[in-house]
């Protein structure tokens, strides 16, 4: 009798030995990264692949596992999260799968974070990426060199102006939205509005960019980099003016792209999370720093020509600061989507109250990261 | 604090009970928490399902789609909103992620309406284009052939832009485009109709906006496709995580469960070990306390005595040990007393086991046998006995066993160790346990050995008082007849002396008075020896040297007795005297000698011995001599001996076993009968062919003094005047005496009886001056009548005539109050010398 209890007492003990073992894998949290294949998001591609550098400077790093997939995120010796990176379309998408889960930092357009911030995702901006990087480009048969020449010809060419743009809801749309408003060109979505000077086609992705203005289905686009760059070297196009040089769109450049993460994230793992921040903002100096030397690393990520991404990347403003320059560009965002009726919801009620930076940001984990850098 | 029993045992089966009721109510949540997760998952897979079907309508419906189809597709997607508006009700017990993607599927559903909407008007709109420009392209083959001016080259231009623009609408190919705006911008200077060219350009301008509408539906499918494949990857998504959480859920429970198994199994074996100590504490208590009974312990102390019902057990049986500790002590008490009661006891007390092995012995065994009470352990009780004692024993012994019956009493000799017989006496009785089964024998010996010697001893006490009675039947017998015998002798040979009185030698009658006065001699001796053997004849014992008489006696014997019989004598000279009748110790050895020489006819050896003998208690010789110093006369005989039948007639008168004539078989009858008038005793040992042995025991001489005796007669005493008072019952004999005594001068008066004497005595009580009184009267007899006439003042003399010789009380009356004796039959002169004598002795 005393036999069998030991076996069934020494049983008990191993099963549930055994199933406090099991418990006890999967220290390391795991963080999945959302980014677009573009130059805006070139930080990520940095810090994936420039290793080396960030170890010796910094000691935080990404270890490569696999190649554009996924990775181990190295703190002092440490591994302190495993990181899988995901791509997708576009800012819009970006954030839309963040605030699905999907993703747990995601890298994307910060009018589109707003957005869904507004809605009520569970999402905070952690980080500035970049300002700026958005360029008109026309065909290069149009005599538009500047701005300027591009409001003439579109005021005076008989038929309207086609300009192609993104997405729905992209960074460049609505800046240049605001500059033909400003300069007071009409301008419409279709192409049988006879009145409009200029037509804004939305090209449903940034690949529809150069065909659509090599067949002539459009004169030219807004967008960013690296189309922007790709359509002048390919001759494809000709750049007009970047987005912030645009006198009459807005007070300076725009914040484009910014690192936002969950909530719950935040919450769960934010340790982890500051340290990827500040690997990735390490990253967002080095691109601002040495362009030319992320050119290669950025073109070998995107699979994409070293001489776009010279061309692309200098054009880029990468920052880590939330300045008073970001935070212009940021109210001034909201007050055109809010005017546009996009913000019905927590940051449009934020902005009313002037809290904006509350409701948009969290603080914290950038200010900790931003201060080891 | 007292808790009872009962309530520990509550507690126990409570404990266990609540561990299962637990048990019970985690597994039935687990289980319905399983339950809804598999609910939650069913439902999620229905949604999934659901915008699979979304997604196959998705690919299905285009922008010639059917009416049916576009309701089917609506109502599909109501039911998928239903489902997603349920899926979104499962979010809230969801982690936070999921809970966001599944609370987003609702809103995002409907903008997967939304865009399914936007769709269906690009795809209406598409095919509002395409009919656009396939009716452009008719007007402008129907402008071209109404227009009878233009040669091929429009028809060209025309067939060009035709197919370019369904390139560009159908193949979607942008390039096309480009050399569709390309043609049309190389028409300027080609001299076409400006209608022809307007609706040309009008064709490219369908031809772009049915693209850029294309571009729409590429955005809006993609969007749908990617939203739907986002409601999968929720829906999957959710599903394994409710898996995971369901897994977890079961893990956690399997955890849950075994956790409260282990504590069931940890509160069994505690509980277990608790009861376990408890009771162990308890049994050790009752093994301590057994264990200080049995160890004879009983004053044990007890720790941490529990306060509940086993405590009180365990106080009960401390106490009771002290009860049972007082009642082993009375018990080993009256055990030891008992024990030491049968170990006093003479018998031997013993128990065997049911085959008849001792397993107990009284320790007297040892006195008894000669056996210690250890040796005789172990062994039966017919080992014990001699072959033939056993054999004989062995039977009744074996019955007894086997019937398992009392047996009162069994007489076995055994043999002592130091091989002297011993007669033991055994009864037993079986003995039965608790279970009424056969346990064996309990007997008492007992040592009979002295008992049966004595039972034998009176045995032959026994044969010996028969024998004395019948001699002294027999004596009396001979007695009366030779005292009756004697009356008539007396009368015969009174008269016959008075006849002679009367005649000289001459008379012719003279020789035959004589020879009637010879046979009444011879006949009086022969009454005489009856007499001796009745032990009534008159004696005179004196102190005698017994040795100095046989002397004399072998001195006559060895002159009388053949040559071939040799005679030895080893006489003890310290013997002491003896007081008796000398002739009659002659007569005694004589009538031995004669029987001596007849049982020896062809020679042999006679051995006479004398010695000082002390007999005590249970003489060897005659178990009725009192004890006292006696002188032991043996007389033996190398002869041919007797057998038992002839040695219990002996000494019986006239039985002889001699030819007729050679003897009278008075020899030892007279023998016996000195022997017994001397007080002493005799006793024959003899066998065929073993000779003979007499032993005469005879008292040592203590002083007494003898019995006046009548005067020897000297010659006939001359007569008197007296008067004589002659008392006899017998008419002859006082006639006799009557006429004797007048004869001789005397005045005799005659009284029949003693009475009769005694009222002669009162009538003349100064004239009567010697009474002549017989012993043996009817009535009160002599010895009596002697007595009363002293009482009534008679002081005359008095003188006992008798034929026997006064025994008893009767011979110490007369040594009292007689003045003579005189013996029946006798002589005148005799007569007349007693009377003179006695009336001289006035």
């Amino acid at each position: 009798m005393v036999r069998w209890m030991g076996r069934a007492l020494l049983l008990c003990v191993l099963v549930v030995g055994g199933a406090a073992c099991r418990q006890g894998t999967g220290d390391v949290p795991v963080l999945r990264v959302g980014h677009a294949r573009h130059d805006h998001h070139a930080p990520l591609f940095v810090a994936a692949r420039n290793a080396d550098h960030f170890r010796e400077h910094g000691g935080v790093y990404l270890r490569e596992v696999l190649d554009r997939a996924e990775y181990e995120l190295v703190a002092q010796g440490r591994v302190v999260a495993r990181v899988l990176i995901g791509a997708s379309t576009g800012g819009q998408e970006l954030v839309r799968r963040l605030a699905e889960d999907q993703f747990d930092v995601a890298f994307g357009s910060f009018p589109a974070m707003v957005e869904a911030i507004d809605r009520g995702a569970p999402l905070r901006i952690i980080a500035p990426v970049m300002v700026g990087g958005a360029a008109l480009v026309v065909d290069p048969g149009l005599a538009a060199e500047s701005w300027d020449d591009f409001v003439a010809l579109a005021r005076t060419r008989g038929p309207p102006v086609r300009i192609g743009y993104t997405a729905a809801v992209s960074v460049q749309g609505l800046v240049f939205e605001e500059a033909l408003r400003a300069e007071g060109l009409s301008y419409a979505d279709r192409l049988d509005v006879p009145e409009a000077r200029v037509v804004l086609l939305n090209l449903h992705g940034p690949g529809n960019l150069i065909p659509a203005l090599e067949s002539g289905l459009v004169d030219g686009f807004v967008a960013m980099q690296p189309y922007v760059a790709m359509a002048q070297e390919q001759g494809t196009g000709k750049l007009v003016a970047f987005l912030e040089e645009i006198p009459l769109a807005a007070a300076g450049p725009y914040p484009c792209c910014a690192v936002a993460a969950r909530s719950g994230v935040l919450a769960a793992q934010g340790p982890a999370v500051e340290r990827l921040l500040e690997v990735l903002l390490r990253a967002t100096r080095y691109l601002a720093e040495d362009p030319e030397g992320s050119a290669p690393i950025v073109a070998g990520w995107l699979e994409a020509s070293a001489a776009v991404q010279r061309r692309s990347l200098p054009t880029i403003h990468f920052t880590t600061e939330l300045d008073a320059a970001w935070d212009q560009g940021a109210h001034a965002w909201v007050k055109a989507m809010t005017a546009r009726g996009l913000l019905a919801g927590r940051v449009g009620q934020a902005y009313r109250r002037g809290e904006l930076g509350d409701a948009l940001y969290d603080l914290g984990v950038f200010g900790r990261a931003r201060s080891r850098l | 604090m007292r808790v009872p029993l009962s309530r520990k045992v509550f507690g126990v089966f409570f404990s266990l009970f609540a561990v299962t009721a637990v048990m019970g109510l985690v597994v039935y949540e687990g289980l319905r928490d399983l339950r809804r997760a598999a609910e939650e998952v069913r439902g999620l897979q229905e949604f999934q399902l659901q915008v699979e079907k979304l997604g196959a309508f998705n690919r299905g419906l285009g922008p010639y789609r059917s009416e049916e189809s576009e309701t089917l597709f609506r109502e599909e997607f109501a039911e998928a909103l239903r489902l997603a508006q349920h899926v979104g009700r499962l979010a809230r017990d969801l982690p936070e992620g999921l809970r966001a993607g599944l609370e987003s599927v609702p809103t995002y559903l409907r903008y997967y309406r939304a865009a399914y909407e936007e769709l269906f008007s690009r795809y209406d709109e598409d095919r509002r284009q395409e009919a656009e420009i396939r009716a452009r392209l008719e007007r402008l083959h129907e402008d071209l052939e109404s227009r009878s001016d233009q040669g091929l080259g429009a028809l060209g231009v025309l067939l060009r832009a035709q197919n370019l623009s369904v390139r560009v609408t159908h193949d979607r190919d942008l390039s096309a485009l480009g050399n569709l705006r390309r043609l049309l911008g190389g028409l300027d200077d080609q001299g076409l109709p400006p209608d022809f060219l307007a609706g040309l350009r009008s064709l490219v301008q369908n031809a772009e906006a049915a693209y850029v509408n294309y571009l729409g539906i590429l955005d809006r499918e993609g969007f749908l496709r990617d939203t739907g494949g986002r409601f999968t990857q929720v829906a999957e998504a959710t599903i394994r995580a409710i898996s995971r959480e369901s897994q977890a859920h079961q893990a956690r429970l399997r955890g849950t469960i075994l956790g409260l198994v282990l504590f069931a199994v940890l509160l069994t074996f505690g509980l277990w070990h608790r009861v376990t100590r408890y009771l162990g504490r308890f049994l050790s208590d009752i093994r301590h306390a057994i264990g200080s009974i049995r160890a004879g312990r009983y004053d044990y102390g007890l720790e941490r005595v529990p306060e509940d019902e086993f405590g009180d057990l365990a106080v009960f049986l401390r106490d009771l040990s002290g009860n049972l500790r007082e009642t082993l002590t009375r018990l080993i008490a009256s055990e030891e007393k008992y024990k030491r009661l049968v170990e006093s006891l003479a018998e031997w007390v013993w128990e065997t086991d049911p085959e008849g092995r001792f397993t107990y012995s009284s320790p007297v065994v040892g006195k008894m046998l000669g056996w210690s009470a250890s040796e005789v352990l172990g062994q039966g009780l017919l080992e014990l006995l001699p072959p033939h004692e056993a054999a004989r024993v062995a039977r009744p012994y074996a019955e007894a066993l086997r019937a398992m019956r009392p047996v009162g009493s069994v007489e076995a000799l055994f043999t002592h160790w130091d091989g002297r017989p011993v007669a033991i006496e055994s009864g037993w009785q079986p003995v039965y346990g608790a279970a009424g089964e056969f346990l064996g024998l309990r007997g008492v010996s007992r040592d009979v050995t002295e008992r049966r010697r004595a039972q034998e001893e009176q045995g032959k006490l026994r044969d010996q008082l028969i024998q004395a009675q019948k001699m002294e039947a027999i004596g009396t017998l001979s007695g009366g007849v030779a005292h009756d015998f004697n009356n008539l002798l007396q009368s015969i040979s009174g008269y016959t002396e008075l006849l002679l009185l009367t005649k000289n030698e001459e008379d012719p009658d003279y020789p035959r008075l004589k020879k009637i006065e010879l046979a009444a001699d011879r006949a009086s001796d022969l009454t005489r020896q009856l007499l001796a053997f009745s032990r009534r004849l008159e004696s005179r014992p004196r102190q005698l040297d017994l040795n100095r008489e046989l002397r004399h006696a072998l001195e006559l014997l060895e002159r009388t007795l053949p040559k071939m019989i040799e005679i030895r004598a080893s006489l003890d000279p310290e013997l002491r005297p003896v007081w008796a009748d000398p002739a009659q110790m002659e007569q005694v050895l004589v009538n031995l000698a004669i029987n001596a020489r007849d049982a020896m006819p062809t020679g042999g050896r006679i051995a006479i011995e004398t010695r000082n003998v002390t007999v005590g208690p249970g003489a060897a010789v005659d178990s009725h001599l009192p004890p006292g110093a006696y002188v032991e006369l043996c007389f033996a005989d190398t002869g041919c001996g007797m057998d038992a039948a002839t040695l219990e007639h002996i000494y019986e008168p006239f039985f002889t076993t001699k030819e007729v004539g050679k003897g009278t078989g008075l020899g030892l009858a007279m023998v016996y009968g000195i022997v017994k008038a001397h007080a002493g005793a005799l006793a024959c040992e003899s066998s065929p062919g073993r000779g003979t042995t007499f032993r005469l025991c005879l008292p040592a001489h203590d002083g007494a003094k003898p019995l006046p005796e009548a005067p020897e007669r000297t010659a006939p005493a001359p007569g008197g005047s007296e008067t004589l008072l002659l008392v006899d019952d017998e008419e002859m004999l006082r006639s006799l005496g009557h006429d004797l005594l007048t004869g001789a001068g005397y005045t005799v008066l005659t009284a029949e009886s003693g009475e009769s004497a005694l009222d002669a005595v009162r009538a003349r009580p100064a004239e009567i001056d010697l009474v002549i009184l017989d012993l043996n009267m009817p009535g009160m007899g002599g010895a009596e009548c002697l007595r009363q006439l002293r009482g009534l003042g008679f002081e005359g003399p008095v003188l006992i005539a008798s034929g026997v010789s006064p025994v008893g009380a009767e011979r110490a009356a007369l040594q009292e109050g007689a003045q003579g004796f005189l013996r029946k039959p006798f002589r005148l002169s005799s007569l007349l010398d007693a009377v003179q004598a006695a009336l001289r002795s006035r």
